[in-house]
């Protein structure tokens, strides 16, 4: 052999034996279909804290919820994630239903209130979102604005001038749920068939909601209060309304966050460190700070500005309860909408 | 010596486009063959270059065969050049590009030598740096032949090369084809639709008839 | 030596169907995949077959997306076609620039497009608003056509000039001699384009029909978003093929309705460029062509403004793209490879899609070439990555599950179909006695291959390439499933920003993706320049 091949064997045997020595980072691989605005700075944060390696999978709005969760289905026989942390609970359950989490109880879930947790163990739910009603201030007076979902079909609003995301996806979706499982399935369907003949905008999501609303080519329209307090702090003309608050109404739907352990996780142990890590009550209130979370799940001695009060009533349906109703709104939502 | 025996060609069932084709071509010598236009004359040159597969019959090749059913000898390796009806110049190389091309395995001093003989024997000297799109037809055809006789071919294959040319022309390229040939001592099959230009470039003068390559009976000017 | 030759050509026929079984395989592979989960479960859900068959509601939505799919493609390639008409006939070094402008949003994800278009009309209603006049909705079918058609305009040049570019000029000119410029572009121009022309139109059909997000901004329904709204819903990937599966019937039949119509059309390839053509056209047939360049010099500046007016300063911007260096690293790198991976598997598949039986012009085995080379173009992003995840995250594959080669592999599997059509409709153009001339010198194939073969493909490898790259770097349904943990794409980045309102920061990146295709398109010129000096250097 001549030198050069042979120099050049040796330069690749001594990095491979260097590779070998040298000492592998802890990782953990948590995918999530939070922000990247505000899950990102959580996770280096918990990556320097640890000296553990953080490998992130953001989900996208744009993907329609055809993202995160049809990849941790897809990857059920050979897990790549360990830590699945949503925005909301729709997903979670649907992937428990499947077999794609594992139990764990976290110490921390113990400072969370009972109803957070599932009963099986196999996820979290902490700090959330509400669903509000987003209102141009400029173009209606707030003491005049709609109090009540049923108010959206009130003849004297502007259909054209009303917008909801596409109810068949996200939070919207989840909303509409809720609403069947609060108002039971016919009225349910009695009110999103009148909604539409109304002829009330739908739009593309709740990020589009809340930019026509403070642009002002919607009076209002429903979105999420993270969106919401979006416009708010650029200094937008809009301001936030809970729905259903009165006596017997139906209440407004706090949509949590919630975290949970993947089956079969390649690194379990630092994905359940991970889990305790988001459960705790720093991370809840650091996620209330940057504005994710508007209701949090603690008391916390600090609150933003945005949303000014949080609301009196929430949706006395459970997440199960919700959940179970999917099917039927799908249904019911694609016959009313898509054609 | 190239020997053609029986070779049939068909692209459709219904029409064969070559019958029965046979014929023995003596080193050095020339044959022309006649026929009009969709008769098989451009089929039969390239069955014998080896572009396409005889469906019967056999080519042999100094008592070789280098053409049967389903297999032919690469066409690179069967020592022939082929003039097509058109120049066929690759456009994104020069005149020079272009005849180098079949030198690819001489030694560059000889393939240097070769390429000035080439250039001065079609009177190209001037035109080597040129693209075929600024060439003249004319010039166009003597680049061809050019590239055709550079690896100095045992048989050369005309497909009716003075297509489109106007007299004058016609008459300077079909000398310069035939002195060409002599000089390297080649075959020649010649292929064409015009009988004056068939027996100037030889006594012997088939004619395709239905598929089929017809020799005058011998003492009538050639025979198969 | 002829016992060797015998066993060549005996092995020649084998390696050609390995190459075009390769080329199945990667074209549909994946369908193969979503296809058999579907099938094992329809025992147990045997009512998901009617979701094969579009009818009540869903048929609608079909015929909804049939006329805005086929509005799009023949109002983008019309224009498409004037627009490049007036750039081709152009003379002098401004009119490069000029067209390398028209082409410089082609990577932009429609969506962008559609918030540009959007910004623009809340722009001119303030000013409509002002003069007490009404103002402009954009809003429903009549807007989804016009962003629609807006953003796949720069493809639609793009190919129109590369049919165009890639006529002989003396074919024009002896047209000219005989007849007016208008019996010239109808009876000599527009059939010898025609191949380019035929499958822009496809494409751009195709990727209207599958396109959701345009729609679903202005209010449209159309059977795409039944899809995706199943497939969210569900979350089953079979019952979303089986809703996928109309599509692919659509698109096949209408790649196989071009090909049929496409005419085997040989001339040579000029090399050189000869000064532009300086066709005479009437003064009706002139307004058109100038509107059509009008329409594409909308297309650039109204996006462009919308978007360098929202970057918030120069600062802002450089701070936008320093923090998405490594994005912009893992994009670049993706879209090169898959690019360069269509490019090879596009020449197999061209060579499948063009071949034909020798003398006769019909083609060999071509509709099920054509059926197996478009599958990919009608399964929608997500089922292509869920079908990736379920072929590759196997032991067997080890750590390239995981690795960047999975983003790049996605792309090149929903992209493949445009660089084989594109390279098939070049290879058609090639005058096949330039190819014998080769076979008779061929002293060693590989020579042959990249000193004749290779550059009489350029302009469709270029093409190619380029679409590919371009496409790619807007890829974001397949790419979102399987790109590697702790590692984003530009348009991953660019669309959690979307969402999270931060519209300075869409705006840079948004910029951002049209630097790297003007980029890879200088760079791809570069190579095949510095390619050609070399080949003039070895003869």
């Amino acid at each position: 052999m001549r030198p050069t091949l042979q120099t050049v064997l040796a330069a690749v045997c001594l990095l491979a034996l260097l590779a070998a020595c040298t000492p592998a980072v802890p990782s953990v691989v948590i995918y999530t279909s939070v922000d990247q605005v505000y899950a990102e700075p959580i996770l280096k944060q918990y990556e320097e804290q640890t000296g553990v390696r953080v490998l992130a999978v953001y989900d996208v709005e744009a993907a329609k919820t055809t993202g995160l969760v049809n990849r941790l289905l897809a990857e059920m026989d050979r897990p790549q994630a360990d830590v699945f942390w949503s925005g909301e609970f729709v997903q979670t359950l649907l992937l428990k239903e499947n077999g794609a989490l594992a139990a764990y109880a976290s110490p921390q879930a113990d400072s969370l209130p009972v109803a957070s947790r599932d009963p099986d163990g196999c996820w979290t739910a902490f700090g959330g979102r509400a669903r509000v009603l987003l209102v141009n201030t400029n173009r209606v007076v707030l003491a005049d604005a709609p109090r009540r979902m049923a108010d959206l079909l009130d003849p004297r609003w502007n259909p054209s001038r009303v917008g909801i995301a596409n109810p068949l996806f996200g939070t919207t979706y989840t909303q509409a749920a809720a609403v069947y499982a609060a108002l039971g399935d016919e009225a349910a369907q009695q009110f999103f068939t009148d909604l539409q003949a109304r002829g009330v905008r739908v739009l593309d999501g709740n990020s589009v909601v809340r930019d026509l609303v403070a642009s002002g080519e919607l009076d209002f329209g429903l979105t999420d209060t993270d969106d919401a307090c979006g416009a708010v702090e650029k200094g937008a003309p809009v301001a936030l309304v809970y729905l259903d608050q009165g006596e017997g109404e139906m209440g407004t739907l706090v949509i949590p966050n919630t975290v949970a352990l993947v089956a079969g996780a390649p690194h379990p142990e630092q994905g359940r460190a991970l889990v305790d890590y988001l459960l705790s009550p720093e991370v809840e209130a650091e996620l209330v700070a940057s504005g994710w979370i508007q209701i949090p799940s603690r008391a916390l001695a600090d609150r933003p500005a945005c949303p000014a009060e949080l609301p009196q009533r929430g949706m006395l349906v459970t997440l199960a309860e919700i959940y179970a109703r999917l099917e039927r709104a799908k249904t019911d939502l694609t016959d009313i909408f898509l054609h | 010596m190239i020997r053609l025996d029986g070779l049939c060609k068909s692209y459709d069932r219904k029409l064969p486009v070559i019958r029965d084709a046979s014929f023995d071509l003596p080193d050095g010598s020339a044959l022309a063959i006649l026929g009009p236009s969709g008769s098989g004359k451009t089929t039969l040159l390239r069955l014998i270059a080896g572009l396409e597969l005889p469906d019967d019959g056999t080519i042999w090749r100094d008592g070789e065969v280098i053409s049967e059913p389903g297999w032919a000898l690469a066409p690179h390796r069967r020592g022939m050049g082929f003039l097509f009806q058109s120049p066929a110049l690759w456009p994104h190389m020069t005149v020079a590009q272009n005849i180098r091309f079949g030198l690819a395995g001489w030694a560059r001093p000889a393939a240097r030598q070769r390429l000035e003989e080439l250039l001065a024997q079609t009177g190209l000297e001037a035109l080597s740096d040129r693209f075929p799109h600024q060439l003249s037809g004319g010039e166009a055809r003597r680049a061809a032949l050019a590239r055709a006789l550079a690896p100095r071919p045992a048989c050369l294959l005309m497909d009716e090369p003075l297509t489109h040319l106007d007299a004058d022309l016609k008459q300077e390229m079909l000398a310069l084809i035939l002195s060409s040939a002599a000089a390297a001592r080649a075959s020649l099959v010649y292929v064409t639709h015009d009988p004056a230009e068939a027996e100037v470039v030889s006594a012997r003068v088939g004619r395709m008839e239905a598929g089929r390559l017809v020799f005058p009976p011998a003492g009538e000017g050639g025979a198969g | 030596m002829p016992a060797l030759r015998r066993r060549w050509n005996a092995l020649e026929p084998i390696l050609r169907l390995a190459g075009f079984s390769l080329v199945g395989l990667a074209c549909l592979g994946p369908l193969l995949v979503l296809l058999y989960g579907a099938l094992a479960a329809l025992p147990q859900h045997p009512d998901w077959l009617l979701l094969a068959l579009p009818t009540g509601r869903r048929a609608g939505l079909l015929v909804n997306s049939l006329e805005l799919a086929g509005g799009s493609a023949l109002a983008g390639m019309t224009v498409g076609f004037l627009a490049a008409l007036a750039l081709w006939r152009m003379p002098g070094r401004a009119a490069r620039l000029l067209r390398g402008m028209a082409l410089i949003f082609l990577p932009l994800p429609p969506s962008i497009h559609a918030l540009a278009w959007m910004a623009a009309a809340q722009g001119l209603n303030t000013l409509l608003a002002s003069l007490g006049m009404p103002e402009i909705r954009l809003m429903g079918w009549a807007a989804t056509l016009w962003v629609q058609f807006m953003a796949l305009l720069p493809l639609a040049v793009g190919i129109c000039l590369v049919g165009l570019h890639t006529l002989d000029p003396d074919a024009l000119e002896a047209g000219e001699m005989l007849a007016p410029g208008l019996q010239v572009l109808g009876q000599v121009i527009l059939p010898l384009a025609a191949p380019m022309l035929a499958a822009g139109t496809g494409f751009l059909f195709l990727l209207t029909l599958v396109d959701h997000s345009v729609p679903g901004l202005f209010g449209v329904n159309t059977y795409a978003l039944d899809i995706y709204a199943e497939f969210s819903a569900s979350s089953q990937p079979g019952r979303a093929l089986l809703l996928a599966l109309p599509c692919l019937v659509i698109g096949f039949i209408v790649l196989a309705g071009m090909q049929k119509g496409i005419r085997r059309v040989t001339q040579p390839v000029v090399w050189a460029r000869k000064p532009a053509l300086q066709m005479k056209l009437p003064a009706w047939l002139e307004i058109l062509v100038n509107l059509g360049l009008g329409m594409v010099t909308l297309q650039v500046v109204v996006p462009f403004l919308t978007l360098a007016g929202s970057t918030g300063g120069v600062v802002r911007l450089w701070a936008s793209v320093w923090a998405a260096r490594s994005e912009i690293r893992n994009t670049f790198w993706i879209a090169t490879a898959a690019a360069l991976l269509c490019v090879v598997m596009g020449w197999l598949a061209a060579l499948w899609l063009a071949c034909t039986r020798q003398g006769t012009g019909k083609a060999r085995g071509a509709p099920a070439a054509w059926l197996v080379v478009t599958a990919p173009l009608a399964v929608p992003a997500p089922l292509i990555g869920v079908a990736l995840i379920a072929w590759f995250n196997r032991p067997a594959f080890g750590p390239a599950y995981g690795s960047i080669l999975m983003p790049m592999l996605a792309a090149a599997a929903r992209f493949l179909p445009f660089a084989a059509i594109l390279l098939a409709a070049q290879f058609r153009r090639v005058d096949p006695l330039l190819l014998d001339a080769a076979r008779l010198h061929n002293t060693h194939p590989l020579r042959t291959f990249f000193r004749i073969r290779l550059p009489l493909a350029a302009p469709g490898l270029l093409a190619a390439g380029v679409v590919v790259f371009a496409l790619t770097l807007g890829e974001l349904g397949a790419t979102l499933l399987v790109i590697p943990p702790g590692q984003s794409t530009l348009t991953l980045r660019l669309y959690n920003y979307l969402h999270y309102g931060a519209s300075e920061e869409v705006a840079g990146l948004s910029l951002l993706l049209t630097v790297l295709l003007v980029a890879a398109f200088g760079l791809g010129t570069l190579a095949l320049s510095l390619w050609g000096q070399l080949q003039e250097a070895q003869s």
